[in-house]
């Protein structure tokens, strides 16, 4: 099901909730993307670091660590700008505090809503649709 | 009949006497004026006073004016005469020798044939802890409360995200038969999150079935009703309230039924129209209907000779529920009721 045409079509989930990382594992592979997923921020900072292929941060907000989702996703878009991230949360008001270009998903959300958004902000970052473009939020 | 016992005032004296040290609880005998006649060996001891210090003196003096309690003597000089007894008024104060206590008192003014003046008993226990083990159980039981609806909204997130992921699956595979026995578990785990999610108990353990059923058919319509499908769910009814048991089996009943309506009564050459819910309360008995205003089932599950599982499930909930199921469909559409009457109740007990 995997689109894997180019290299960096890596989606990385960051989530405690196991089950919420078994539907957002299953949202990513739905979106046609490989998905590989960390419990924390700071296991994802590892797995950013570690590898040059990850496409986007999809991240929850409120989670254990050294950091919460949002301080990772601002972190993400200074050391790597080139990723996408999405971040969700249960408090809409962090709406607002997300780094600019990212999208942010109230939860619950929609899953055909999610699948639709991965695969745009992935497409948009595609060699030949222009570069880097970053969604209106 | 007490009075032929004794031969001389002296011995009844003698024996009111008596009962007044007998009690366990502090007991005084004040006079008119709340002068005190007499108190039991009780209130000596636990309001540690002397007896020369005690009788004879002015009630409200007692104890460097430890009994002078605005509220007391609002019960004492005002209630008491008007009302002739006082139970269990609490009075909270701080007193000389025991700190901040809750004293339950219980008062009887005695009125006398004989033209004495009357007298008061007065019966005083301290109920300061048991009122705070009192508080702390109605803290434990609101924290309860939290905790369980807590639990219950965790328990329906949970739900939504299995049946996203059943979906999904449902997305992925090839076999249309698969597809729809994965589809309808999806329905099925999802009713029972909407369900679980929108009962909120209200005060004393009931529900408010109006505002229910309102939320769970807003998220019903919402979850359920593709964007394209112009068909709407509708309250009506009086409303009323049940057990958080029974509205558990309410909710599951029309999520069943709605679910039905939107599968069934809509089709190609009617695709938009309405679902009615309503919910009457009539003394102990209550009536829940769903109707739509759809084509009818002609070969739907209710048409059927053969049950389907959401019949079944209809009919084993509705069988908890002490009540009947009915249902008429034809071309103007299809109405399932479920009555609770004291008739139909007996009736399917006996069956």
């Amino acid at each position: 099901m995997s689109k894997a045409i180019f290299p960096s079509q890596l989606v990385l989930i960051v989530e405690d909730d196991q089950l919420l990382k078994m539907l957002t594992t299953d949202i990513v592979e739905e979106a046609g993307f490989v998905a590989l997923s960390a419990e924390n921020a700071d296991e994802a900072v590892a797995l950013l670091a570690a590898r040059s292929d990850i496409a986007m941060l999809l991240t929850d907000i409120n989670m254990p660590g050294s950091m919460d989702g949002l301080e990772l996703a601002h972190m993400v878009r200074d050391r790597w700008p080139h990723i996408k991230i999405i971040v969700v949360s249960a408090h809409g008001e962090a709406s607002s505090a997300v780094p600019a270009g990212s999208l942010f998903f109230h939860k619950p959300y929609k899953t055909e809503a999610m699948i639709s958004a991965i695969d745009s902000l992935i497409d948009a970052g595609k060699p030949g649709s222009g570069g880097q473009v970053y969604l209106n939020v | 009949m007490l009075s032929h016992k004794f031969r001389t005032v002296e011995d009844s004296c003698a024996l009111a006497i008596a009962i007044v040290n007998t009690v366990r609880e502090p007991l005084v005998v004040l006079d008119h004026d709340l002068r005190v006649i007499a108190a039991s060996r009780a209130f000596y001891r636990t309001f540690k006073v002397a007896r020369e210090a005690t009788e004879g003196h002015l009630f409200f003096e007692l104890g460097d004016g430890q009994w002078d309690v605005p509220q007391l003597r609002a019960v004492l000089g005002k209630i008491l005469p008007e009302r002739g007894t006082i139970e269990d008024f609490d009075v909270e104060h701080e007193f000389l020798n025991l700190g901040r206590r809750t004293m339950s008192l219980n008062a009887r003014q005695v009125v006398y044939e004989g033209g004495t003046e009357p007298t008061i008993l007065l019966g005083i226990e301290d109920v300061t802890d048991r009122r705070a083990l009192e508080a702390e159980k109605d803290s434990l039981l609101a924290e309860k409360d939290i905790l369980l609806s807590e639990l219950r909204h965790r328990v329906a997130n949970s739900l939504q995200i299995i049946a996203s992921i059943i979906m999904l699956k449902a997305k992925r595979v090839t076999s249309e038969e698969t597809r729809s026995h994965l589809q309808d578990a999806h329905n099925r785990v999802l009713s029972v999150a909407t369900v679980q999610k929108q009962l909120q108990v209200v005060s004393g353990g009931r529900v408010d079935i109006g505002s229910y059923l309102s939320k769970l058919c807003a998220a019903l319509a919402g979850s359920m009703i593709a964007d394209d499908r112009a068909i709407t769910i509708k309250v009506a009814g009086e409303g009323g309230t049940a057990t958080c048991r029974e509205a558990e089996s309410i909710g599951l009943i029309v999520t069943e039924l709605v679910i039905n309506s939107i599968k069934h009564a809509f089709n190609l050459e009617k695709n938009q129209g309405q679902i009615t819910v309503t919910y009457d309360v009539s003394g102990g008995d209550w009536k829940l209907s769903v109707a739509d205003d759809g084509s009818g089932r002609p070969s739907g599950p209710y048409a059927q000779r053969k049950e389907g599982l959401g019949t079944g499930i209809v009919t084993a909930l509705a069988r908890q529920l002490n009540a009947e199921v009915d249902t008429v469909s034809g071309p103007q559409g299809t109405s399932v009721s479920i009555t609770h009457a004291v008739v139909a109740a007996r009736k399917v007990r006996a069956a």
